[in-house]
């Protein structure tokens, strides 16, 4: 059992007043089989003047709020205490075939296949290009149990694209990100779902945190300084496992789960549309610290 | 000529034979289509029996002056439909044929009960999808047909109110195939389109044959439109808020249906920044305030309608708005996602879902359509790829309807590649051989094959159909598709009562109680906004016209040398001048003038030279489109009218003619809003904006002469006068000749004078002073104290020595600062305005 302090902050600074912003958040964390949340707190400044939160399509907690006074500096904390209990690791040689997996999902009607199979189909942010399928078909010859044709993907994408913050932004398309061969967490899990969905696999987008600053003979992993992004695959018997391609790992206790969806579109960590303001910048720190 | 036709029942075969029906000679048998008219035996089907007497009657002759009638009548209206693909002539006029669609009431019947199944069908699975989704988990609908669609949308899932129905409107498209029976071709869920349409095709030909449709007993259409009263009326007694159409604006294909619906119901039309979402709630913007909307009928697609958590793109939606709607604080009709229902691979699971959901069979077939994502439907349509259309699952524009039997070997090898590679995106459907219904085409009739857009509305007890609808038939003869982007032709659609029916219509009846003291029909910021630019460009358009027309008569009227040199002064002063809009002759203008007669009508029409006459009318044609919902129907006709001047000028002379007829028909959109508008906040704003642009186009005539050497005076002060329509005035008031003393007197200081500056400022003081107050009295708005500035500063205006004789204009600066003080101040005044009136131009933007 592992416990955390996740705090993550995000600050917009306008050089002119906003009048008004409407704003939804996925910055406060699900359950998880293996994660459990045991204190939180959001805080808005200015104080908004509306907040509702609900439970999303995919089951993820969102939050909308408004703030209506004029504001130069709009300021969204969240804390959080989080306790992580490992999975076993799944037998990867011992997974069923890809083929296998892709057939059962065409017909499967129990609810969480029904529930996966939407993660099969391309979503806004991830076309099936034929580049895509292509680089996918090497790590995926015939017979091959599933779980190990992830894993040699994931480790051919963490091995093939170099972690570049300058080349990208929100809203790169998987294609720019095949052709420099460079990207961030969210572009290496865009790729991987993308790589998985063209084998007939049901891939899905995690977003969260990794640990800040691991103590002793634990890894120091990529993507600590903000927001984290890796993927989950779908297999009937073993359910959803996650793979982190920005470090070529497997989640365990070092990843803590915000949310999921299709991809980052359906679980962006602050989006909102603001009335004047004109130039603004952005500054996100995320820490997280491992509690005794 | 009366309409003549009521006594003829009987067709007079011969003659219909001779006169209109060479195209019908071998009806179908040829294109073994069906035909709504003719039985295959050649005899006229009994219920069009009556009609085609009467056309038989009138003869081509007759019809042809009943077309020419209803273009008129279309074209005075303003009945338009815009064309997304062609820029230049986007704004169509609506094209309407003199022969209507007829059904028979007992088929219609049918049709009838079959429609109203299909619309409780289909509002049962939009609730379902967007709620608990037992037809997926159950297995009835395969998840990929709907997570697939990208008009599912996941952020409206749970978003439905607990009451209400799903879909307020539905519309489905009707073909007949060969067989004679009707089927389903299409449905329209989110935003159906047409209604309005119908109901103007009805106005249009009741008036155009008014015995015949008499005579004919023809259902009337009137009664849906109160069913939507009512259906929207019941979705606001929770919020008590006022109900608005949504527009994605002027540009969008069916704008003036909006406009028109917005009217014939009463609601007010408003686009995406006419509102706001504040407190959880959506509230319209008007120059009085924030007023509350608790129902919005939208014609914005789903997609658009929430830049927060929809479309982030999105320019034409309300940032908020599916949290408002989650509040249970505002119901959008139809929901937002809705559009989810629009999904071509559905009918294949209807008589399984009409069996599950309502326990009945469906009453009214689909054409035959076979969705991809299944294995043994799949198989069927890749087999019979050179037979069947192929259409996308979700209607996207970028991906046309294809007809296989039209592709070549390898285009079907491709597309059977696409449909491998995405079946669950792909329907195959059988191509039908479209009934034709006769068209009159100028001599003839001719048969051409039609659709027909039915319309439904939810009422508490079920769903009504319009008995009639919007028949479109195809440009061609043999046309494989009809829509209006693609140039079609609609109908009138007549349901034949068997018995007589009660007239109907949005006339205040027993359910509405008529309200004596209207509430204030508030005025939205936009609109506030259109008003006054409408006024401004009236005004700017009329001034344009006077110069041109008194440069132009000049120029006609060749006289010496010493007089082009005025001309020439006076045109090149005014068009360089920073604070106008008289830039009408480009920089090189004057050389121009003096060269080519059609460089100069071509400087003066060219839509794409700002400060051109045509740009500027052109900006009051869309100022009038958007504010055509607050002027009366002679002033829309006035504005309307206007798109016809400034056409088929071939000379200079034609110019003059022209510009006149521009001027009239200018004024005659003054005289009727004078006469016709309450004296609102409408009108203030139009007025104001009238006013200030007259007295900017006065202070730059004034201007510009006062600065020309002294030489040109008398000539260029002749034609100040001229432009200001105030020689006559001037003869009647002075006898001395033209000067600029006296001419300063009438044009800038007589308050009495129409065309002053002075009259104009104390109109402009008068009406900002009415307008909804911000500060409390007795302080004034920042608006109310610039114009009593203005007023006062012309009042006490040291301009005694303009009467002495050796005074030059040219060096006085008095004179000139208080013009260059007038012209800043009054720009102030437009901003001001628009910063405290109609704000919502505000920019909205993303944070990523």
């Amino acid at each position: 059992m592992t416990r955390y302090r996740v705090t993550h902050t995000t600050e917009y600074r306008y050089a002119a007043a906003v009048s008004q912003c409407q704003n939804e958040a996925h910055l406060l964390l699900r359950p998880t089989s293996r994660q459990q949340c045991e204190s939180e707190d959001l805080q808005i400044r200015p104080q908004p003047a509306l907040r509702h939160d609900r439970h999303d399509f995919f089951g993820n907690r969102a939050t909308y709020f408004a703030v209506h006074e004029p504001h130069d500096v709009l300021s969204v904390t969240v804390e959080s205490r989080v306790r992580i209990d490992a999975d076993s690791p799944p037998d990867m040689q011992g997974s069923p075939s890809w083929e296998a997996v892709a057939r059962v999902l065409d017909e499967d009607t129990s609810p969480a296949g029904i529930e996966a199979r939407q993660f099969r189909l391309t979503s806004p942010l991830i076309a099936d290009t034929p580049d895509v399928a292509a680089y996918a078909a090497a790590s995926f010859p015939a017979g091959r149990p599933m779980l190990a044709a992830v894993a040699d993907l994931i480790g051919r994408i963490h091995a093939e694209f170099v972690y570049d913050p300058n080349v990208t932004n929100v809203s790169t398309p998987v294609a720019v990100v095949m052709e420099h061969r460079r990207g961030v967490c969210q572009d290496f899990a865009h790729l991987a779902i993308g790589c998985l969905r063209s084998r007939g696999l049901a891939a899905r987008y995690v977003s969260g945190y990794v640990e800040t600053a691991p103590a002793g003979d634990q890894p120091q992993l990529t993507g600590a300084a903000a927001s984290h992004a890796w993927v989950s695959v779908y297999c009937p018997e073993l359910g959803w496992i996650d793979f982190d391609p920005t470090n070529d790992c497997m989640p365990t206790d070092q990843h803590v789960t915000v949310a999921w969806g299709r991809d980052y579109g359906d679980v962006t960590p602050l989006k909102g549309v603001v009335t004047g303001g004109g130039d603004h910048t952005l500054a996100v720190t995320v820490n997280v610290e491992r509690l005794a | 000529m009366p309409d003549s036709v009521s006594a003829t029942a009987q067709v007079d075969q011969s003659r219909l034979g001779d006169d209109l029906l060479a195209e019908y000679r071998s009806p179908h048998g040829s294109t073994g289509r069906f035909d709504e008219t003719f039985a295959a035996d050649g005899s006229v089907r009994p219920h069009w029996t009556y009609a085609m007497g009467a056309f038989g009657t009138l003869g081509a002759t007759e019809l042809r002056r009943r077309s020419t009638e209803v273009r008129q009548v279309l074209r005075e209206n303003g009945i338009t439909y815009n064309v997304y693909a062609d820029a230049q002539a986007r704004r169509r006029p609506w094209a309407l044929d003199v022969v209507p669609m007829l059904l028979d009431s007992q088929e219609w019947r049918t049709i009838e009960r079959g429609l109203i199944q299909r619309a409780e069908l289909f509002n049962l699975i939009g609730a379902d999808l967007y709620g608990p989704q037992r037809l997926i988990r159950d297995g009835l609908l395969p998840p990929e047909l709907i997570y697939a669609h990208p008009g599912f949308l996941r952020a409206c899932h749970g978003a439905l109110p607990d009451d209400g129905p799903h879909l307020t409107l539905y519309a489905a498209d009707l073909v007949r195939g060969p067989d004679g029976a009707v089927r389903v071709l299409g449905d329209r869920t989110q935003a159906p389109s047409g209604a309005g349409y119908a109901l103007e095709n009805r106005i249009v030909m009741s008036r155009v044959l008014p015995s015949l449709y008499r005579d004919a007993q023809v259902h009337r259409v009137a009664l849906f439109f109160r069913a939507l009263r009512a259906s929207l009326a019941a979705r606001l007694s929770a919020s008590r808020g006022r109900t608005v159409i949504l527009t994605p604006g002027p540009a969008n294909e069916t704008y003036f249906e909006h406009a028109y619906l917005a009217n014939y119901l009463d609601y007010t039309l408003v686009e995406a920044g006419d509102v706001t979402v504040r407190d959880g709630g959506v509230w319209l913007k008007t120059v009085d305030g924030l007023q509350p909307v608790g129902v919005l009928l939208r014609r914005v697609d789903d997609v658009g309608c929430d830049p927060l958590e929809l479309q982030a793109e999105s320019v034409l939606g309300i940032p908020g708005l599916l949290q408002a709607v989650r509040n249970g604080r505002v119901a959008v009709a139809n929901p937002l996602g809705s559009g989810a229902l629009e999904n071509a691979g559905l009918p294949a699971f209807l008589p399984g879902l009409a069996k599950v959901l309502l326990g009945q069979d469906l009453r009214l077939e689909c054409v035959p359509t076979w969705w991809c994502g299944d294995p043994a439907a799949r198989a069927y349509v890749l087999d019979r790829l050179d037979r069947l259309v192929i259409k996308p699952t979700f209607a996207d524009p970028a991906t046309p309807a294809v007809f296989g039997a039209r592709l070549s070997q390898a285009g079907r090898a491709r597309l059977a590649e696409q449909i491998r590679a995405r079946p669950y995106a792909f329907v195959g459907q059988e191509q039908v051989a479209l009934s034709t219904t006769p068209v009159f085409t100028g001599d003839r009739l001719e048969p051409r094959p039609m659709v027909l857009r039915s319309f439904l509305v939810r009422r508490d007890d079920g769903y009504v159909a319009m008995p009639g609808g919007l028949t479109r038939v195809a440009a061609e003869p043999d046309g494989l598709v009809v829509s209006g982007q693609a140039g079609g032709l609609s109908k009138d659609t007549w349901i034949l009562a068997s018995e007589p029916e009660s007239r109907d219509s949005l006339v205040p009846a027993a359910d509405r109680p008529v309200s004596v003291t209207h509430p204030a029909h508030e005025l939205p910021s936009s609109l506030a906004d259109n008003l006054f630019w409408l006024g401004r460009y009236v005004e700017r358009t009329a001034g344009g016209a006077r110069v041109f027309r008194e440069v132009l008569q000049r120029v006609l009227d060749t006289e010496g040398p010493r007089y082009a040199a005025a001309l020439s002064a006076f045109l090149s002063a005014c068009t360089h001048r920073p604070v106008t809009s008289l830039r009408f002759i480009g920089r090189d203008g004057t050389r121009r003038l003096a060269v080519a007669e059609q460089e100069l009508l071509a400087t003066m029409l060219d839509a794409d030279q700002p400060g051109s006459l045509r740009f500027h009318l052109d900006a009051l044609l869309r100022t009038g489109q958007a504010t055509r919902e607050r002027l009366s129907e002679d002033a829309w006709r006035a504005v309307n009218r206007l798109d016809r001047e400034l056409t088929e000028v071939r000379s200079l002379s034609g110019m003059v003619e022209s510009l006149d007829g521009l001027i009239i028909g200018l004024a005659a959109i003054n005289g009727l809003n004078t006469e016709s508008l309450v004296r609102g906040h409408a009108f203030r704003f139009m007025e104001i904006g009238r006013r200030l642009e007259r007295t900017l186009y006065t202070l730059t005539l004034l201007r510009t002469s006062c600065e020309l050497p002294r030489e040109t005076e008398p000539v260029v002060w002749k034609m100040v006068l001229a432009m200001t329509d105030s020689l006559m005035t001037y003869r009647h008031r002075y006898a001395s000749p033209v000067q600029a003393a006296t001419v300063l007197d009438l044009l800038l200081l007589d308050e009495t004078n129409p065309r002053s500056v002075g009259y104009q400022l104390v109109q402009i003081q008068e009406q900002v002073a009415g307008l909804p107050h911000r500060s409390r009295p007795p302080h004034r708005g920042p608006e109310d104290r610039l114009a009593l500035e203005m007023l006062t500063a012309l009042r006490v205006a040291d301009l005694d020595r303009t009467s002495r004789p050796d005074w030059d204009p040219g060096t006085d600066e008095t004179v000139s600062r208080t013009f260059a003080d007038l012209s800043t101040r009054l720009l102030t005044l437009s901003t001001l305005l628009s910063r405290d009136y109609f704000s919502h131009v505000e920019v909205q933007r993303q944070l990523g």
